[in-house]
């Protein structure tokens, strides 16, 4: 329970960073800022983390450094065998409180992103900017699962104004709301 | 949601904001995170007539200024495929006639959402029949789903488990046609944004547009609910001078509309004074001439008599507006200097 409470007050001091996979370009930024802390990549996935303290983490230099100003699936890629995609992505990543595979989903692999229809930033990655469509697993790499999670959260959000979107045009009929010749003869 | 509703049978009356002459409802809220109370167009006066008066919507259109680029703005509605866009060779004539065309879907496209007085209850108790009591243990609902019928009168009636036929109350009437023909984007509940603390903090982000979008696709124009939402983010608005957001929408329409009928109209008239446009606040003002049935000389579009008139008898605020009246007039003396000027300088004057 220590180190994990260590570790989130620490990316708050925004001088953290947490590798989704160790690379030399890592291990360097390592050696030329002496102050950023480097974890190892933690499989468990027991801990709860509230949405507040995932807010925070979209907004913080460290999540910044991690995946820049592009949304969090775009630097993701599949692992499958042959040049096609099986057509579904897997059912899920986490089994057991566990990470249960070597690849998990933009949302899996990192504990710190977590779906709810606060997290409005993180949402909105997920929504097309030019249709305003929901993007499908194919392109995002989500898991059924998180897939699912997602689609709620948004559909929650939605219905909450926490996200808004563009409303359909309703055309009215206005001999339903007035009609002058019933106002003449009276 | 039903909290609301059941501190709504509670409610403290209190004097309304703006000394308006016509009686209004007013429902303060004793959960109210916003400071405004909803104003509905009461029975006392019916503001349809009025509104539909075709004078009066060419006066809310004037009002509206058609900026064609806002009208025609890409609209995402989760399509999965995006138009590819179409270039044409055409000649002059071709050209004038296709943007005729684009006016005439703008025209369609603004049209505005109408302005109505509220519903009245329905409790209509058609035929009671105590032998058929205890027939069944819950309600039953009748509903004419047959085809070419309008919503608003479509036979809904409702079975009481004591034997009683009456007509079905608007909440039910509502789910019903929604049931049986749905409408896009409204939902059977009324969605979460339209509770206090989701509203206000939609209107905190001067998301007025959707908000009033929103509304049109999920009440007729004649529930309270309707009236309750539209009429805070009006107020909300005016209180914020957020006029030109809302510019060239359909809801600007409404928007004059409803500051007009509740005399509120100051801070519109000093914006339109500010942005030096003379002939829409003399539209206004004629718009409210007509509703309240005084006379203001706005017949030259462009003088500033009809205003002052108003500045003097009728406003509230009057000195901003002096001061905002003051100022267009010496911008216009400075303008008429320059171009004199400017005539003596080529040698026409
Ligand atoms: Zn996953």
């Amino acid at each position: 329970m220590l180190p994990t409470k260590i570790l989130r007050c620490s990316f708050l001091r925004n001088n953290w960073i947490r590798p989704l996979h160790v690379t030399s370009s890592l291990q360097k930024s390592e050696v030329d800022e002496s102050r950023l802390e480097v974890r190892d990549i933690t499989k468990d996935r027991t801990e709860v983390i509230p949405v507040e303290t995932s807010i925070r983490y979209l907004k913080s230099a460290a999540y910044k450094q991690t995946y820049g100003d592009v949304p969090v699936w775009v630097l993701y890629r599949r692992n499958h065998k042959g040049s096609i995609p099986p057509r579904k992505t897997r059912r899920t990543c986490i089994r057991g409180g566990q990470i249960s595979t070597g690849n998990p989903c933009p949302i899996c692999r990192d504990e710190y992103l977590v779906l709810h229809e606060e997290n409005v930033n993180l949402l909105k990655q997920f929504v097309c900017p030019h249709t305003g469509s929901i993007l499908s697993y194919s392109k995002t790499g989500l898991c059924q699962k998180k897939h699912e999670e997602l689609l709620v959260m948004i559909e929650r959000a939605w219905d909450r104004g926490l996200l808004t979107f563009d409303v359909p045009f309703r055309k009215y009929d206005y001999s339903e709301y007035y009609k002058p010749e019933n106002k003449d003869k009276s | 949601m039903s909290i609301f509703r059941n501190l709504q049978g509670i409610l403290t009356q209190i004097p309304f904001k703006y000394n308006a002459i016509y009686p209004v409802h007013m429902n303060a809220c004793l959960i109210r995170l916003l400071s405004y109370v909803p104003a509905e167009y009461g029975p006392e006066r019916d503001p349809a007539p009025l509104y539909f008066n075709p004078e009066v919507q060419s006066l809310l259109k004037s009002l509206t200024r058609v900026n064609l680029d806002r009208v025609f703005r890409k609209r995402k509605l989760g399509d999965k495929a995006l138009e590819i866009p179409t270039y044409k060779f055409m000649t002059d004539e071709q050209l004038q006639e296709t943007i005729e065309e684009a006016k005439k879907r703008a025209d369609e496209l603004l049209q505005m959402p109408p302005v109505v007085q509220v519903r009245k209850p329905i409790d209509r108790i058609i035929v009671k029949d105590p032998a058929l009591q205890g027939l069944d243990s819950s309600r039953h609902i009748f509903t004419d789903v047959s085809f070419g019928i309008k919503d608003s009168d479509r036979l809904i009636v409702i079975r009481e488990p004591d034997g009683t036929l009456k007509e079905a109350d608007w909440a039910v009437r509502d789910r019903m046609n929604q049931l049986y023909f749905p409408k896009p984007c409204r939902s059977l509940k009324m969605p979460r944004l339209f509770q206090e603390e989701y509203l206000s903090n939609l209107l905190s982000h001067k998301e007025y547009i959707f908000v009033l979008d929103r509304a049109c696709t999920q009440f007729e124009p004649d529930n309270p609910d309707y009236q309750r939402v539209t009429s805070i983010t009006y107020q909300h608005i005016n209180d914020n001078d957020d006029f030109e957001i809302l510019r060239s929408t359909r809801h600007f329409g409404p928007l004059a509309f409803y500051l007009t009928w509740f005399k509120n109209i100051d801070n519109l008239l000093l914006e339109l004074i500010e942005t030096a446009h003379i002939d829409n606040a003399n539209n206004l003002l004629q718009l409210y001439g007509k509703i309240h049935s005084v006379q203001y000389n706005t017949q030259e579009l462009q003088s500033l008599e009809g205003i002052t008139e108003y500045i003097k008898t009728a406003a509230q605020k009057k000195g901003p507006l002096e001061l905002a009246v003051q100022a267009y007039k010496d911008l216009e003396r400075q303008r008429n200097e320059l171009k004199q000027g400017i005539q003596v300088a080529h040698g026409l004057a």
